[in-house]
């Protein structure tokens, strides 16, 4: 009698982690050949074949100047873009899990607000962009911020539902905002550093911003991939959750301090960029179902894929000059969070 | 031994008392009915017994062990609960629901082996949903999606399966098939049950026992013929009800109206 199980949604999501990680390696290569001055994807393919596999000598045609362009300028800020948008879908989707809410992500929470300031006050207390203090202060800021909604949230009820978290994270992140604001305007020999860092840039020359994100990135990375199977099981709610035999306080609370790092270290080398979290996940749950081992993984792949495509907009549609990111990423973002908000306007009372 | 032995037991939600010292026990292969009038602590006692909530005072035994100093891995492979509410994630397919309750034999980093997937298999068969698998639980119907949470809740192979109001919302025929699966199994593996049950004709037919429990403690205890008295439920539910026998001898609690 032993059927065997639907093997449909495994295959999907398989297709699902295909999908995303062409559409990331698509992005990358357009990412890396547009710009001011073009490099064919051809010659960019052979430069970096060269460069990256020892055993094979290929002449790219390129340029040494456009080989510095390669590897100072366009390489960097696409590696950059795609940690960041990776690392802010991947976190968008476990506050999603552990909060049990469609519209948890790292901006509506306060989240980003708080380690905007955490950032803020680093910068004014001197560290400059790249430094390795600016996320960790940013990870203070955050948690605190975090924390804060959590706590808003649940006063009065003792539960929280989709519409007192959001309100909670609003009232933070306006909070935070707003000392952030006040701590910049004090400092005003620093305010240009700030001021640019907030609006949410990729702009990078070299790789050091890169390699500050990195290590943040891949351990929190690791960590919240590997607890999928455990936002599995918070699907039902902590009290079941822990009737089935899981810490569930304990497992929240590495979840939520995981996100928030992943966050915290996004927003500290690229400032505030908006509904990555937001729009990655819920476009890739469509696809691959509800199980966060996949939601996770995948997000990661197409957040950072998003990003690459939202940067390369940015610096292209009013060329010489840039647009914000983060512009670029609400003007998507702000309908489709209103569409979600649409469709989970029932679970809202 | 008992499979599972309350002594003493006081709880209390935000400084009000719900528990005020109850004492019982459940034998293995035996059925337990907690019956009571609404807000009388049944729900808080099954939360006490599945170690989710700390007793104030009192101790919970299972198989001689307190649930108090248990893991919750520890806890969950011993004890099983079907809520009252279940919470129903959706899109989660009745497979991958009924797998959860596997989550106390996973470790930490692991996730289920062949074995787990076997257990749920089985399962399903066995509680008639092997064609309903691949289904989102919202797509069943009530009947269908009680005996899934149930597949869930033996999925943890306890020995003591704790159960909420198991048919509140469910029609008279799926109400005894749910009941008909929870005594073919505790008579087939000698689990123990506990459930609260608001059906008195229905708890008096399928639990050996029956406690009856308002405000708190411990009113009467015994068969249906002992606790189900006219006199008793008067007295603890306020109600005027004719105690019957059928042709079999069996009880039949009818409200009357006075």
């Amino acid at each position: 009698m032993a059927t065997a199980p639907a093997p449909v949604p495994i295959r999907r999501r398989g297709m699902a982690a295909g999908v995303a990680g062409g559409a990331l390696v698509a992005a990358a290569l357009l990412g890396i050949a547009i710009g001011p001055v073009g490099l064919r994807p051809a010659a960019v393919i052979g430069e970096m074949a060269d460069r990256v596999l020892p055993f094979l000598a290929v002449e790219s045609g390129l340029t040494d100047r456009h080989e510095a362009i390669l590897w100072e300028l366009r390489v960097p800020r696409v590696v950059l873009a795609g940690l960041v948008g990776g690392t802010l879908a991947m976190a968008g989707g476990s506050y999603q899990g552990v909060f049990r809410n469609p519209l948890a992500d790292p901006y509506l929470l306060g989240v980003a607000a708080g380690a905007g300031l955490g950032a803020t006050a680093a910068i004014n207390a001197g560290a400059g962009s790249g430094d390795w203090i600016l996320p960790l202060a940013a990870f203070a800021g955050g948690l605190v911020a975090v924390a804060a909604t959590y706590a808003l949230g649940r006063i009065g009820g003792g539960r929280t539902t989709t519409a007192t978290l959001i309100l909670a994270g609003v009232a933070v992140a306006s909070f935070f905002t707003s000392v952030q604001i006040f701590a910049q305007q004090l400092a005003s020999n620093r305010i240009r550093e700030v001021y640019s860092w907030i609006l949410g840039r990729l702009t990078t020359v070299g790789w050091s911003e890169v390699l500050v994100l990195l290590p943040f990135a891949v351990v929190s990375g690791a960590v919240l991939v590997a607890h999928g199977r455990h936002l599995d099981v918070l699907a039902v709610g902590e009290e079941e959750a822990s009737t089935l035999g899981m810490r569930a306080g304990r497992v929240r609370l590495t979840i939520v301090v995981a996100a928030t790092l992943a966050t915290a270290a996004a927003v500290s080398v690229s400032g505030l960029i908006g509904f990555v979290g937001i729009i990655v996940p819920h476009a890739v749950r469509r696809i691959t179902g509800i199980s966060y081992r996949a939601i996770l993984p995948v997000s990661l792949l197409a957040g950072a894929a998003f990003l690459i495509l939202a940067d390369l907009i940015a610096r292209t549609v009013i060329a010489p000059s840039e647009i914000p990111v983060g512009v670029v990423t609400a003007f998507v973002g702000a309908p489709f969070f209103a569409l979600i908000l649409a469709r989970t306007r029932r679970g809202l009372a | 031994m008992s499979l599972l032995a309350c002594a003493g037991v006081e709880a209390a939600y935000n400084g009000s008392r719900v528990l005020a010292g109850v004492t019982l026990h459940v034998d293995p292969g035996e059925w337990v009915a907690l019956i009571g009038p609404n807000g009388a602590g049944k729900s808080t006692l099954l939360r006490v017994v599945a170690g989710v909530m700390t007793p104030a005072t009192g101790e919970v035994m299972i198989g001689g062990e307190a649930v108090e100093g248990m893991t919750r891995r520890a806890a969950a492979r011993r004890v099983a609960m079907v809520p009252q509410t279940p919470t129903i994630p959706e899109g989660m397919t009745v497979r991958d629901y009924v797998l959860l309750g596997r989550t106390p034999y996973i470790s930490y980093w692991g996730s289920e082996s062949a074995e787990d997937v076997a257990t749920v298999t089985t399962l399903l068969a066995r509680l008639d949903l092997d064609q309903l698998g691949h289904r989102p639980m919202q797509a069943l119907s009530g009947g269908e999606r009680q005996r899934a949470v149930l597949a869930r809740a033996l999925a943890q192979e306890a020995g003591l399966l704790l159960l909420d109001e198991p048919t509140a919302a469910l029609d008279l025929g799926h109400q005894q098939q749910v009941l008909d699966h929870v005594d073919e199994l505790r008579r087939s593996s000698s689990v123990g049950v506990l459930s609260a049950m608001h059906d008195l004709t229905l708890a008096a037919h399928y639990a050996d026992r029956l406690v009856l429990i308002d405000r708190g403690r411990v009113a009467a205890s015994g068969t249906a013929n002992e606790v189900l008295t006219s006199e008793h439920l008067d007295a603890h539910f306020g109600a005027s009800v004719s105690i019957l026998h059928d042709a079999d001898g069996r009880l039949i609690v009818a409200p009357r109206r006075v």
